[in-house]
């Protein structure tokens, strides 16, 4: 994936004027920051092999929720942590229903999605919560180096994620669990706990989102997040993270957060609308998901030109995967 | 599934109705309460207007059916139905006499379809991301048609949603001409007993010879075409195309089918099912609408119904699986080895 994203870069640098000055740079970043951050928790959830729709709708939720908290009890502090709270707790509700009640992912969270959303919406009556403190929202804007904090928060989230899943027993079993659900029941990992956690990861990871989106807009709304799903879970996808699960770091969905961020900028230095954004960043998302299997098919199609025999890898794969 | 015993009682054949669409009385029921509590609503009028607000849903749940029987999913249907609408709105088709729309409209979802189909059975990729992408995809293209501008349709065109023939509107005679087409081929034809074998079981239906690829890309495309039918009945219903149109809607329909008894891992479900759904979850919204609530609340509802119909549907599965008189007639694995003596 690094190549295609160096490939956009010097493409869209050609394109256009600016995109490699320090300024537009420190602009792709802080804009990708909230997506960034979601996408850890996506990561961990597709590397199970499921899915979360409603990691949008939880972004909205709880900064909703840490709005709220900050302008009511003043607190900076006390709103981060309700906000947090607010995405574990919908997270764990996610992850319960999936690993507990066993219903498939995308169903659990699609319903999720508008369950979390209507409900949102109701309870703030589709207004946008807020004012919130100054320095909150100078979190978004400056930091160290002139890189928001946001930025260096989205960073040394990556470096913990990436530790927790390749260094902690915890990653391990994550890792098992999306190979081989069967073999990691047999082995002894506690599949349905594993699940469940992963999920309340995530919806932890939205909510610091949901957070850092809150400081960006220096307010919250129900649907500020409805926008983010596909940039999350393209990011993912982009960055070459396998949908079975079992297989995908955290560095890929980086790279794949840039990818989107870096296109995204170009777009608009480019002048394009929204909506011809949209086409293009559905486009590539479906390119980039298609391009394996096609070239996949490809190959199999010029084999069995070549030859007849077709020795059904597949059940043979499965014997010994 | 849609055909009924031809002999027995009146009992024998009502537990068998009951048996088939367990909606049947859910529906009933729902009616009865609403008819008893708010006034009015016990209407020809209103019940007529629940029937049109169904139609959309129930078109595009037909093809939503297909799709979930081969064990996909197709979250794109509201863009599709958005973008269905937008070329209809386009000023290149102002001029062009009604026909020539509806073919354009058509075209538009085949097309569409055939995207979506044509990337799940040649790549392989989750149809989940599929059309999660190219649901983004179809929703800018419509807006790059419509400039997210609100468009009023020309009165030919609106036609289809408030007309009638012999008092029955249009949108309504569509619903069920779809309906029953969708019902015959899935029982009646190849397509339809292929669409089954390759949900109930992918592996069996490759190694059976069945063209695999090509019923995915017809189911998909099926959807296409209907859910541009739907943008049909829903826009001309409205008169106007806005940008907004379909957001959603992906909820709606795939709840509605699930509801209906589908299994979301395929290969088991029926074209009476999906209506019923339909008209269950139109039934809800109006009753939502007669007592005054937030259109969030309908959100939270549908979700709640997705998450208790796939519930359910897991119970009656274990249920229906211990009781060997019911599992033997519709086990999926039977209808993959009669279809495979079938074809070839």
């Amino acid at each position: 994936m690094l190549p295609a994203l160096i490939l956009l870069i010097v493409v869209l640098s050609f394109l256009t004027d600016g995109l490699l000055a320090k300024s537009n740079i420190i602009n792709v970043f802080s804009q990708s920051a909230v997506v960034a951050i979601a996408a850890i928790g996506a990561t961990f959830v597709i590397l199970t092999g499921g899915i979360d729709l409603s990691v949008g709708s939880v972004i909205g939720a709880s900064g909703v929720a840490s709005a709220w908290v900050m302008s009511t009890t003043g607190s900076l502090a006390l709103g981060i942590a309700g906000g947090l709270f607010a995405g574990a707790a919908i997270g764990a509700l996610v992850g319960a229903t999936v690993a507990k009640l066993k219903v498939v992912p995308f169903a659990v969270t699609l319903a999720g999605l508008y369950v979390v959303s209507g409900c949102t919406t109701l309870l703030v009556h589709g207004k946008t919560i807020g004012p919130v403190p100054t320095g909150f929202i100078q979190f978004s804007i400056d930091g160290p180096g002139g890189v928001p904090d946001s930025v260096w928060l989205a960073v040394v989230l990556y470096v913990l994620a990436q530790v927790a899943l390749t260094r902690t027993k915890w990653g391990r079993r994550v890792l098992h669990v999306g190979a081989n659900v069967e073999v990691a029941r047999i082995s002894g990992i506690r599949v349905a706990r594993t699940t469940l956690s992963v999920y309340a990861v995530a919806g932890l990871f939205s909510a610091i989102a949901g957070v850092v989106l809150t400081s960006g807009l220096a307010g919250a709304s129900a649907s500020m997040g409805s926008p983010l799903l596909l940039n999350v879970v393209g990011a993912v996808v982009l960055g070459g993270t396998s949908l079975a699960g079992g297989r995908g770091s955290l560095l890929r969905t980086g790279i794949g957060v840039l990818f989107l961020g870096f296109l995204s900028n170009g777009m608009s230095l480019l002048g394009l609308q929204d909506y011809d954004q949209q086409i293009v960043t559905g486009a590539f998302i479906f390119l980039a998901a298609s391009a394996d299997g096609l070239a996949r098919w490809l190959r199999r199609r010029s084999t069995a030109r070549r030859g007849p025999s077709d020795p059904q890898p597949q059940a043979a794969g499965m014997a010994t995967g | 599934m849609t055909s009924l015993p031809s002999a027995g009682s009146v009992g024998i054949w009502t537990r068998s109705v009951l048996r088939r669409q367990p909606l049947l009385p859910v529906l009933v029921t729902l009616l009865v309460i609403l008819a008893a509590w708010y006034d009015g609503f016990a209407t020809v009028a209103n019940l007529r207007n629940i029937a049109v607000q169904a139609s959309p849903l129930t078109i595009a749940a037909v093809g939503m059916t297909y799709v979930i029987m081969t064990s996909g999913i197709d979250l794109s249907v509201g863009s599709m139905l958005f973008l269905a609408a937008a070329v209809e709105s386009s000023s290149a088709l102002i001029d062009q006499p009604a026909i020539g729309v509806f073919l354009a409209i058509g075209a538009t979802g085949l097309l569409m379809g055939l995207v979506n189909g044509l990337a799940v059975a040649m790549t392989g990729v989750p149809a989940l991301i599929v059309t999660l992408a190219t649901m983004q995809a179809f929703r800018g293209a419509g807006g790059h048609i419509t400039g997210q501008q609100d468009i009023s349709l020309p009165e030919g065109l609106r036609g289809i949603g408030t007309g009638s023939l012999l008092g029955v509107p249009t949108p309504i005679l569509l619903a069920a001409v779809t309906a029953l087409c969708g019902g015959l081929v899935f029982s009646r034809t190849r397509f339809g007993r292929y669409v089954q074998a390759v949900g109930s079981n992918h592996g069996a239906a490759v190694d059976a010879g069945l063209p695999v690829r090509t019923v995915l890309i017809g189911a998909y495309a099926l959807a296409g075409v209907l859910a541009a039918v739907a943008s049909l009945t829903q826009t001309a219903r409205l008169g106007a195309v806005q940008p907004s149109i379909g957001q959603g809607f992906e909820l709606t329909v795939i709840t509605a089918v699930v509801l209906g008894g589908t299994s979301l891992f395929g290969g088991r479900g029926s074209i009476g099912g999906t209506v019923l759904g339909a008209l269950v979850l139109t039934t809800v919204q109006t009753g939502l609408v007669f007592s005054g609530s937030s259109p969030y609340v309908f959100d939270i509802v549908r979700g709640g119904v997705l998450l208790v119909a796939v519930l359910a549907a897991g119970a009656r599965w274990r249920v229906l699986a211990r009781t060997v008189g019911l599992t033997s007639r519709r086990r999926p694995a039977n209808a993959g080895r009669a279809d495979t003596a079938g074809s070839a």
